[in-house]
């Protein structure tokens, strides 16, 4: 695990509600095409590829990874597909790093990308998304993830006093962050209130708690600095970012599996934290994070990440979300791209697109509003299910 | 410019072109070793396994006991149950026949170790230790398990 792994190319496509104009070819290639310039290298010097896609069924494929390789003239390398619900690009890169350390392979180009939007009507893609959950016992019965992130917000509640205008704060605070990113899917200025008033879904959670399925795609090109140094055009000009930490863990795939206290919290998120933190010598997230990523499928899963990343103490959680340390110009700002309320969810891309943003924050390369002024230390947050699997990424800029 | 029935006119660029797939797929899966348990929801009986190692009873069943190796054996329960946490949704799974909203449960089940999350009859939330009994209905679906829900036991 010695190697150092360099960020050296970030790219990703805008997420839309449905790119009517592009095929998932398209902004897979147009995601590989932007992280390979953005580090100034050839496609010809790549050594691997890792393809992130959750579901076949959206894109209507299987083995896409070798189909993405011919598209973007990698036919000859090693492709391997990952999988893993939410955490699928998370992972992928955790897979793209591996290799690396490992000595396998000196350039991983990741590249994921879903079409979420409108490839299949609303029901149907609940119900294939709902094919990562338990569908055996929990399925047939719950129907949708709305309702077992219900059930598990509302224990949150119960054991913190947790209210709901904690967690709509976060509804407004990340579609406001996705208003200033150009390749978010849908930015919004809403107010507290209007979450409160919008339609209920499970609850506590009403539809602005919910986010947006999205179609687009992203990459990120993981690299040694032997590598970055003899085939990157790019990496002497800009401040180095490493992938210091990589963790993932899993938990009960049902949340009645979880006892009283595991239901309000995401234990898979914490171990995998520890371990990120471990390997990226952070011992203080509070002090040492400046800038995060947070997986927030609906709005109480980022405020009970919050507790869980070590962002705050678990009780304190609600106050926390509405005091401002999350927000931007806060103590770390969470979900500066939109998340997945604003910028959206193309559930392979992700993952990647988290890291895209991080990145770019890091460089100091995100203008206007958005921007995280002298960022070092960022973090990625994803999960499968109701975190059932999770990954935590830390990247730190080396210079 | 050219308008087509698949897509939309825009100026200066071709519309786009959709291929609609249809892909239905009819599935039929056995469910295997947990076969004895959805034999006994049919005969209005809960079951489940029980290790003979240590006597843990699971719930859901296990057939195969993951900490041992060995089979577990199956035993009848009372059916009845705790409601731990309590939501009620807006919106049903497909293939049941009850309408939204509707309460959803996670219910520690008397007599195991475990809990299943699963409706709760009536219309008020039940509280938190509520005691709910197992009912089969007639509102309920294509899948066994929608075949069964808890009623809270107003006698306790």
């Amino acid at each position: 695990m010695s190697t150092e792994v360099l960020v050296v190319g970030v790219g990703m496509t805008e997420f839309s509600g449905h790119h009517v104009d592009r095929s998932i070819d398209d902004l897979v290639f147009e995601a590989a095409r932007t992280a390979l310039r953005d580090a100034g290298a050839e496609i010809s010097a790549i050594t691997a590829i890792v393809a992130a896609y959750e579901s076949d069924h959206f894109i209507g494929r299987m083995s896409a990874g070798v189909a993405w390789n011919h598209l973007i003239g990698a036919v000859g390398l090693p492709v391997v597909r990952v999988e893993g619900g939410g955490a699928t690009g998370a992972l992928a890169i955790q897979a793209a790093h591996a290799r690396i350390a490992a000595g396998v392979s000196e350039a991983v180009l990741v590249v994921g990308g879903e079409t979420n939007g409108k490839a299949v009507n609303t029901e149907t893609a609940q119900r294939i998304l709902g094919l990562s959950a338990d569908t055996t016992w929990e399925t047939p019965i719950v129907g949708t993830f709305a309702a077992l992130y219900a059930l598990s917000i509302t224990a949150h509640m119960r054991l913190y006093g947790t209210r709901s205008e904690h967690f709509a704060h976060i509804a407004v605070k990340n579609r406001r962050n996705a208003a200033n990113n150009p390749l978010a899917h849908r930015g919004m200025h809403i107010t507290v209130e209007d979450v409160l008033a919008s339609r209920p879904v499970a609850d506590p959670y009403r539809l602005l708690d919910c986010s947006l399925l999205s179609d687009g795609a992203a990459a990120v090109l993981l690299a040694t600095p032997d590598w970055a140094r003899s085939h990157s055009r790019t990496a002497k000009d800009r401040p180095p970012v490493t992938l210091a930490g990589t963790g993932s863990a899993s938990d009960a795939p049902r949340i009645a599996d979880r006892n009283p206290e595991g239901l309000a919290h995401f234990a898979a998120k914490r171990a995998a934290a520890a371990v990120a933190y471990r390997m990226g010598g952070i011992d203080d997230p509070r002090a040492q994070v400046d800038v995060a990523e947070i997986y927030d499928s609906f709005t109480g899963a980022e405020l009970q990440a919050y507790g869980d990343l070590g962002f705050c103490e678990p009780n304190e959680a609600g106050s926390a979300s509405i005091d401002g340390r999350f927000d931007l110009g806060g103590l770390i700002p969470v979900n500066t791209s939109g998340g997945l309320l604003g910028r959206g969810s193309a559930v392979g891309a992700t993952g990647i697109a988290q890291a895209v943003e991080i990145v770019n924050q890091l460089r100091g390369e995100v203008e206007g509003a958005r921007a995280v002024e002298d960022a070092r230390v960022g973090l990625t947050d994803t999960h499968a299910g109701v975190a059932s699997l999770a990954a935590v990424n830390i990247f730190r800029r080396a210079a | 410019m050219m308008a087509t029935a698949h897509g939309h006119q825009q100026a200066g660029v071709s519309a786009p072109w959709f291929v609609q797939d249809e892909f239905a797929v009819s599935s039929r899966r056995t469910l295997g070793l947990m076969a004895p348990f959805f034999h006994a929801l049919n005969d209005t009986r809960l079951v489940t396994t029980r290790c003979p190692e240590n006597n843990w009873t699971w719930f859901p069943p296990r057939p195969i006991c993951p900490f041992h190796g060995e089979a577990n054996e199956w035993v009848e329960l009372s059916g009845n149950g705790r409601v731990r946490v309590a939501i009620r949704s807006h919106v049903v799974p497909q293939g049941v026949s009850f309408s939204a909203p509707y309460i959803l449960a996670i219910i520690d089940i008397e007599g195991t170790e475990g809990a299943v999350t699963h409706r709760v009859r009536g219309a008020d939330l039940p509280a938190p230790g509520a005691r709910v009994s197992l009912v089969m209905v007639d509102d309920g679906g294509s899948h066994p398990l929608s075949r069964i829900a808890f009623d809270v036991d107003t006698s306790s």
